[in-house]
């Protein structure tokens, strides 16, 4: 029996061409400033315009200042691109939430966020964590400019079909243990390149418990894992989380719209190529040690010692049998397509209520949406957050990956709730630890990982 | 795209696993000034320190030694290419005059980026990978000829790999895919007129 990935894959199918290579139609473009300005230029250079304009959402992230009070012109890369960003938008009569207005936020947290990713969608957006979109199981594929262009001139892409693999989750997790702990565990696990060539679909009771939010961060972090998708299937909760959405089906389209989610839903006969199975219960909270998401321990545990692990020593100034509780740190980040929604910002708020952030650490927490931005400020989140010493950002990608220019400075410790702790991510010699919000939030108070 | 046929050349060995793309091109090297951009690739290997802007050349890394200046090939460690989907790592791999990357395997969207760039990546096994790094220790010539489908070692021996047939062509003929799918244009607006009548609800916000 197929698996949901294979029942959205066949439908969207407009010709099989050879050797499992496949031209389908994509349903929904999501364009960022880094991105979609390039793929304008490509437009514009090969004079092709987009073929189905509507699909089309656009929305800057990437290159925003994260302080508020931080004016465009005053941040060099905002200053060049988001003029040509709009201009294109204009230009292809594609729809823009711009700057501050409603629906603007990280393409990752709007998409769900709005109802503009649905369940059995093919979505493409020039940004490897577009697989988060996956977790209303729809299939989320990150590209790069040239296959943004693709998409946009021809509403199709050339695809080569990857295997299935299931991903059973079952158990409950401990107290502060969240979706953030559960992937950077599995990773840490298997590997990060142990879903290469896989789509990955998330199944069990702990997955079926989860929140849209946790099922976001789950699939988020599936491209970490090596795997391009990261899916769950559509259950009552997806549902129930979508239809009260701005773009969501209304009127008479709702009961098509909820048996379609039925049918596409994988079910316990669809049969995957690969499976594992994780019992949560027995997870504790993670944190990145090293220079990939995969050198990732839990927060009692001790760095391990390989001679492969040398450059990830030096770089992070660590040692192997070092504890990595008490390290201390110097700059928190909390926010991103991973972690950046509501729940967890109030996760947050609930863990440093009445409490000061440490002397000496910069604490930054960056809502993913406006609409996050203002949930949590009608529900005092930010103001308990900016009386613990937080700084509120604005909403955009901020620190995860620093196109808009900020950085961590050279040496600097940062405990993180990003996907990706690379050499250099989070600016040159920056040294990243990779946490879920709680953690993190701990981190700001001690200053110390905790 | 610069068309592909056959590749003549060195090929330089790099087997660290899971070469991420922030590495091939970190984020403050392709943000306002991209001519550089092959200058700073693989900063933190490159450059003594990470830095390129102390501007040390780091002389282990294979890409600063001077033997192997003029490869065209790279033979590259597990998951090589993993991360970011930043299009600028295989555009600076190619304008480091590398055609060909031979590894076990790719990050996904890299591998697909590639294409995009003209670089050819081939997958073989591991032990494949490791003999192939030996011979490319020895500096002697390699050939890669897409059309056949053929890997010749400086030592002769032949390894065939798998390719795609429409990114075989693409590489080939140098062929822009946007031109080739917009000839089915008819069949994809059909898809999406039958579609409307399965997913209405898709279609309400499009103008």
């Amino acid at each position: 029996m197929n698996t949901l990935f294979d029942r959205i894959w066949d439908m969207h199918v407009v010709e099989k061409m050879e050797e499992g290579q496949y031209l389908l139609a994509i349903d929904r473009i999501f364009l960022h400033d880094l991105c979609g300005t390039f793929s304008f230029q490509m437009l514009d250079d090969k004079e092709k315009n987009v073929l189905r304009r509507g699909a089309v959402y656009s929305t800057p992230d990437h290159t925003l200042p994260s302080r508020k009070e931080s004016k465009i012109e005053d941040c060099e890369i905002s200053r060049t691109l988001l003029p040509k960003f709009r201009k294109g938008c204009k230009k292809y009569g594609i729809h823009l939430f711009d700057l501050d207005e409603k629906n603007q936020g990280i393409v990752h947290i709007i998409g769900p966020e709005s109802g503009l990713s649905l369940p059995g969608m093919t979505i493409v957006c020039g940004d490897s964590h577009t697989c988060t979109h996956g977790a209303i199981g729809a299939i989320g594929m990150g590209v790069g400019t040239s296959e943004v262009y693709h998409a946009l001139a021809t509403s199709c892409l050339i695809v080569k079909k990857p295997k299935t693999m299931k991903i059973e989750l079952k158990g409950k997790y401990r107290k502060n243990v969240s979706a953030m702990d559960v992937i950077l565990y599995i990773i840490s696990q298997v590997g990060i390149d142990f879903g290469c060539g896989y789509a990955v679909e998330y199944m069990g009771e702990a997955v079926t418990k989860m929140s849209v939010d946790e099922r976001c961060t789950l699939c988020n972090l599936t491209i970490e894992l090596g795997a391009e998708y990261g899916m769950v299937s559509p259950d009552e909760t997806t549902i129930e989380y979508l239809l009260s959405k701005e773009y969501a089906p209304k009127g008479e389209n709702v009961e098509k719209f909820v048996s379609y989610c039925n049918e596409i839903a994988s079910d316990e006969n669809s049969i995957f190529d690969k499976e594992i199975v994780f019992d949560v219960s027995v997870i504790e909270r993670q944190i990145s040690w090293g220079i990939n998401p995969g050198q990732t321990i839990g927060i009692d545990a001790i760095i391990p010692a390989h001679e492969q692990f040398t450059k990830a020593y030096e770089y992070m100034g660590v040692e192997p049998g070092q504890p990595v509780k008490g390290l201390p740190i110097e700059y928190v980040f909390i926010g991103s397509c991973s972690n950046g929604r509501l729940a967890y910002l109030k996760e947050v708020a609930d863990t440093v209520k009445g409490r000061k952030v440490a002397e000496g650490v910069t604490a930054l927490v960056v809502p993913g949406s406006v609409k996050v931005m203002e949930e949590a400020e009608k529900m005092g989140i930010a103001k308990i957050l900016t009386e613990a010493g937080f700084i509120w950002g604005r909403p955009g990608c901020s620190l995860c990956v620093g196109s808009n220019g900020e950085v961590i400075p050279n040496g600097k410790r940062c405990v993180s709730t990003t996907n990706r702790n690379f050499i250099g991510r989070q600016g040159r010699g920056a040294r990243t630890h990779l946490a879920s919000p709680y953690t993190a939030a701990q981190a700001a108070l001690y200053g110390k990982i905790m | 795209m610069e068309k592909l046929t056959v590749l003549k050349g060195k090929a330089v060995p790099w087997l660290v696993s899971n070469v991420d793309t922030d590495t091939i091109t970190p984020m403050k090297r392709l943000l306002l000034n991209m001519d550089e951009l092959e200058k700073y690739s693989f900063e933190p290997y490159r450059f003594l320190d990470g830095d390129g802007d102390k501007g040390e050349l780091n002389k282990a890394f294979p890409l600063n030694q001077v033997e192997y200046q003029d490869a065209k090939i790279m033979i590259t460690g597990v998951n090589f290419g993993c991360g970011s989907s930043r299009e600028t790592a295989p555009e600076a791999i190619r304008r480091c005059g590398i055609r060909c990357l031979i590894g076990s395997s790719f990050g996904g969207i890299f591998q697909k980026n590639c294409f995009q760039q003209g670089v050819l990546p081939i997958t073989f096994p591991e032990d494949t990978i490791e003999k192939l790094a030996k011979q490319a220790e020895t500096q002697g010539e390699f050939i890669v000829d897409l059309e056949r489908q053929k890997v010749v070692a400086p030592d002769m021996l032949e390894y065939d790999f798998q390719i795609e047939k429409s990114r075989k062509d693409s590489l080939l003929y140098g062929m822009d895919d946007v031109d080739m799918t917009l000839r089915k244009k008819d069949r994809i607006l059909q898809f999406f007129e039958k579609d409307l009548e399965t997913r209405p609800w898709l279609y309400n916000e499009v103008r």
